[in-house]
């Protein structure tokens, strides 16, 4: 496992920002990320079984395993994993906060290859990955799937300019909830610079659905610490208004304001069972991917049976007697 | 150095400004884009820590051209002595103050006392002062034309004492006619002073100016443009009033009222009494009571209560009169000034009309058929018509004051010449009426040589002959002395038209050329219709035709009733008939000088109450009295005025309505003031400085331009 501390390990989120293809940065990234795992992404997932249990008059008579019927001259009825594949629901905030940046990259880009490189990662484990865009007048929403071509499309999605102004992110997480039939992982991608009690409901609705849901917030540096170089007017991205700040005299208010919405995102997040994770955009993006990916290992472990953990068990599944009962 | 207008130096507060301005460091560099303002405020602007003014002279040049515009604003100009000397002359102002009876409130005499003194104590020394008040009439307390002799400090101080001892009235506020007398005295003033034309005249009215005060009056006056009045009201420190009037009760006969529209408070004993109450518009309360009451106060358990909201009349039955009550109170308004209504008990005579004469068997046909039908009586005076035979007429006649008599000329009546003959001597009235044509043994009738001399020896005219008189179809009346009492209530053109009044027959009586004898109405033949001859202390007429309708339409006519009652009671026009009065009318009595008036407690009233006149007397007070005349002894009721009730103020531009100059008398400060500002203004128009110092400010901000420029290179 790759160290946080070791900066050597991970590639510059700048030096991998200029490869112009987001499927190439995204690739490029799950590549190297990978390189380093005893196990290859590239085996796909089988019908799982999961057990036996005595047919009950009213059961599919088809689902009956006839070969054990022969054997013992008993009815028992096979049982398999309900889907095998995880969907996953990438919900990106394409507001104008996000085109805040330190001057190499912005929000958005990072948080555009943050989610090209879970898609690929993903799709890459044949996961059905869906795509929706929040904060935009118009947002677009790309169901999950997994066929040919789907990537593809994905990646052109992520990759359109934003026209957004105002985030409403709640707006945005209720419409998901309604689109998403199935249950999976909802992963938002946003800087999270709204109302924390606005986004309580939408994510109650989204955990109603039974989803996992993962809040993943992109901040710049300066925004959590408050940096400006001299006094001066002070524009706001998403509404314009403007503002005369000191920043010596700011700067501890917006400490404590910032500290305290931050505790108020969490209080909300460990209400509603979501987690948060907050990575900046200077952090390479290979460590905010593997700490995704153990995040989601981590949450996975309400569902009956995680992704890696059902390979194992379908090995194990080679001689159903053992759970005869 | 003056200033014309120093209030604009507070323009130079404005300096402040600059240095401000100076003082704050507010220099955003640039524009910063930040993704969200949610954990911002904004921070206040700061002062420099070190209080350090930079650029100091640009701020001088900056304060400098503020500094000009606003001593330019000032208007400044070089004080010259010789221009600002100020001798004003004396005016004639003429103090007009109003002591009608809404003035008998005693916080708006306070008030106008007050306003008086404040006039008076802002006039120069040189002004002097004519004092005069209004109520029914002008009276001149310190005359105009008396003005001019007069030192003028010895005016004001005449006119400040004579106001002093002024005290209101009871009596109305005729002020139109008050305003119109006062201003013809001043034109005519100024005409004998011999005054330049349009020289200025000052009044200063003092009054409430109520709505009761008739300004109608004022229509069509030309107001002399030169006279300007200047009107201070006084006003209750509480406002509202309402005020009560008798409604004559249905069965009371005709109303009568007095001059002032208010009905008489008569009010007889059996008969059950209205009362109108009408509360002002500006009326606080709306809670009245009504009571009963007698000299002493409100009979208790006889009070009425009533709701009546501003603005609104209400009439109020108040039933039968208590015996003892003599008076209606009002309570619960703003002045209880007004709030009596004094009743009068009404005595009425009785006077009988004794008549004798032939009895016909057409019930018209006789002369007292229309003598009883006649509505001879009258509220005061009850008329009966008593037929009587001819030998019970010398002790009918007894008392000539009582009663009149109504003669046909039968043979039993001119026996009785003497009896009738002594009631006229004594004061009686006798009609003699020569009915009917004097056929020997006929009716009754007595013979022509009868009659000829029973009239010889009535009228006391030795030459008179009488005949039956020639008429071929019908006489008319040609002749008329509209002067005489009995015909001068008909002389008016509508009802002097006699031509519809005709005669089928009449005796002529002839009188010889100089009689004492007075024909007061004669035929179109020049025979008289009605001789009237004095005798003794009566009087005797004679009527040489009937009014029956086989002889005339007369007693048909609509005029039968007003000459029958000229007749039979000529002093009857004399007679007061009038029971109610208000403070200020005219009450006729015979004999002025010998009028004994006293109040209903039978106290002598002061003399100064009364006024008498030739005619009559006026009493200014209300409340009840008692006129003793010889034996004669009547109570009138002396009301309010009801104009003086109505005391909703009026606004003061009415009178301009009406063309009159209302404008405010200037005090001596102010006028000194305003001629010094005058001389003051012209002075600073011929030196024109604030022309140079905006030369200088436009200079100023040249050289700041140039300077901020320079230094921002």
């Amino acid at each position: 496992m790759p160290k946080h501390s070791n900066q050597r390990w991970f590639i510059d989120p700048a030096a991998i920002m200029q490869i112009k293809s987001l499927t190439l940065r995204a690739k490029t990234i799950v590549e190297g990320f990978t390189a380093g795992l005893h196990r290859s992404p590239l085996h796909g997932f089988s019908v799982e079984f999961a057990e036996y249990r005595p047919y009950v008059i009213g059961d599919d008579p088809r689902n009956l395993d006839w070969k054990l019927l022969a054997r013992t001259d008993r009815y028992y009825v096979k049982q398999y994993e309900d889907e095998t594949n995880r969907r996953c629901y990438l919900a990106i905030d394409q507001s104008r906060s996000m085109a805040y940046g330190n001057g190499s990259i912005t929000k958005a880009q990072y948080a555009q290859t943050l989610a090209a490189t879970l898609a690929y990662y993903l799709h890459l484990q044949r996961d059905a990955i869906g795509v929706m865009t929040c904060g935009t007048q118009s947002s677009e929403f790309l169901p999950p799937r997994h066929r040919h071509g789907h990537l593809q499309q994905l990646m052109h999605l992520l990759e359109q300019e934003s026209d957004g102004r105002d985030s409403n992110l709640a707006e945005g997480l209720t419409r998901l909830a309604g689109l998403s039939k199935r249950r999976g992982l909802v992963v938002l991608i946003s800087d999270l610079l709204t109302d924390p009690e606005s986004l309580f409901q939408p994510l109650g609705y989204l955990r109603g659905r039974g989803h996992q849901v993962l809040l993943l917030r992109v901040l710049e540096r300066g925004e959590i610490d408050f940096q400006l170089p001299a006094s001066s007017m002070v524009r706001d991205m998403e509404s314009g208004r403007e503002l005369y700040v000191d920043p010596e005299q700011a700067r501890q208010d917006y400490r404590r304001r910032f500290q305290t919405h931050e505790r108020q995102l969490i209080d909300i997040c460990h209400r509603r069972g979501a987690r948060l994770y907050t990575v900046t955009i200077d952090q390479p993006l290979d460590m905010a991917l593997l700490e995704l990916i153990s995040t989601a290992g981590q949450m996975s472990g309400s569902r009956p049976v995680s992704q890696h953990a059902s390979r194992q068990s379908a090995n194990n599944a080679a001689s159903p007697q053992a759970r005869r009962p | 150095m003056g200033l014309l207008a120093p209030l604009y130096a507070l323009a130079a507060l404005a300096l402040a400004g600059p240095i401000l301005f100076h003082l704050i460091r507010r220099q955003p560099r640039g524009e910063v884009s930040f993704s969200s303002l949610m954990f911002l405020s904004t921070s206040p602007p700061r002062l420099t820590r070190r209080s350090r003014l930079d650029n100091l002279w640009l701020l001088l040049l900056r304060m400098l051209a503020l500094l000009l515009i606003a001593i330019a604003f000032m208007r400044p100009f070089l004080r010259q002595d010789q221009f600002l000397n100020t001798t004003l002359a004396g005016r004639h102002i003429v103090l007009l103050i109003d002591t009608s009876g809404s003035m008998q409130r005693s916080d708006v005499w306070t008030d106008a006392q007050r306003l008086a003194t404040e006039v008076l104590g802002d006039l120069s020394l040189a002004d002097r002062v004519a004092l005069y008040s209004i109520d029914r009439e002008l009276t001149a307390l310190l005359p105009l034309d008396d003005l001019g002799n007069t030192a003028p400090d010895a005016t004001q101080h005449a006119a400040k004492e004579a106001m002093l001892q002024l005290e209101p009235t009871w009596q109305s506020t005729e002020l139109a006619e008050g305003l119109k007398s006062l201003a013809d005295l001043i034109v005519s003033q100024s005409i004998s002073d011999s005054l330049p034309p349009g020289t200025k005249h000052e009044v200063v009215l003092i009054t409430d100016l109520h709505s009761g005060v008739r300004l109608e009056g004022l229509q069509g006056f030309a107001w002399p443009e030169n006279i300007n009045l200047d009107v201070r009201q006084a006003l209750p420190a509480q406002a509202g009033n309402a005020h009560l009037s008798l409604l004559q009760a249905a069965d009371a006969g005709p109303s009568q009222s007095t001059t002032d529209g208010r009905p008489v408070a008569v009010g007889s004993a059996t008969a059950a009494l209205r009362v109108r109450v009408e509360n002002d518009s500006d009326a606080q309360g709306t809670t009245l009571q009504l009571s009963w009451a007698d000299a002493d106060g409100p009979l208790p358990g006889r009070a009425t209560g009533l709701q009546i909201p501003p603005g609104q009349v209400r009439v109020v039955p108040l039933g039968e009169r208590p015996p003892s009550a003599d008076r209606i109170v009002l309570q619960g308004d703003a002045w209880d000034g007004d709030n009596t209504l004094y009743l009068v008990q009404p005595i009425r005579t009785t006077r009988q009309i004794v008549f004798c004469g032939t009895s016909q068997p057409l019930p018209e046909e006789d002369l007292s058929y229309f003598l009883k039908q006649a509505p001879l009586s009258s509220e005061l005076v009850m008329r009966e018509v008593v037929a009587v035979a001819a030998n019970e007429l010398p002790t009918r006649l007894e008392s000539p004051e009582t009663c009149a008599v109504v003669l046909e000329p039968t043979a039993a009546v001119l026996e009785q010449s003497a009896a009738i003959q002594r009631f006229a001597d004594l004061g009686g009235v006798a009609l003699l009426c020569l009915s009917r044509p004097a056929l020997e043994d006929r009716n009754g009738v007595a013979g022509m040589d009868d009659l000829a001399r029973f009239l010889r020896d009535l009228l006391q005219e030795p030459n008179l002959s009488v005949s039956e008189g020639a008429t071929e179809d019908f006489s008319l009346l040609a002749k008329i002395d509209f002067t005489h009492p009995v015909f001068a209530p008909l002389s008016d053109p509508r009802f002097n038209d006699f031509s519809k009044l005709r005669f089928w027959s009449h005796r002529q009586v002839a009188l010889p050329a100089e009689s004492e004898v007075r024909t007061v109405a004669s035929f179109d033949n020049r025979s008289p219709l009605l001789l009237e001859a004095r005798r003794g202390k009566g009087r005797v007429w004679v009527l040489t035709a009937g009014w029956q309708p086989t002889a005339s339409n007369l007693g048909l006519s609509t005029k039968f009733v007003p000459i029958l009652m000229g007749l039979v009671d000529p002093q009857n026009s004399r007679r007061p008939s009038q029971l109610s009065y208000a403070v200020g009318d005219t009450i006729e009595v015979s004999d002025p000088q010998q009028v004994v008036v006293t109040t209903a407690q039978s106290e002598p009233v002061d003399q100064g109450q009364v006024v008498r006149h030739g005619q009559s007397i006026e009493l200014r007070r209300p409340g009840l009295f008692w006129l003793q005349e010889g034996d004669v002894r009547r109570q009138i009721a002396v009301q309010v005025p009801v104009s003086e009730s109505r005391l909703v103020p009026l606004d003061v531009a009415q009178l301009e309505q009406y063309g009159i100059a209302v404008g405010q008398l200037d005090s001596d400060v102010r006028r000194r003031e305003s001629v010094r500002q005058m001389q003051r203004e012209e002075l600073e128009s011929k030196q024109r400085l604030w022309q140079w110092l905006l030369v200088a400010c436009l200079v100023v901000l040249v050289v700041e331009t140039w300077l901020a420029g320079w230094q921002s290179r």
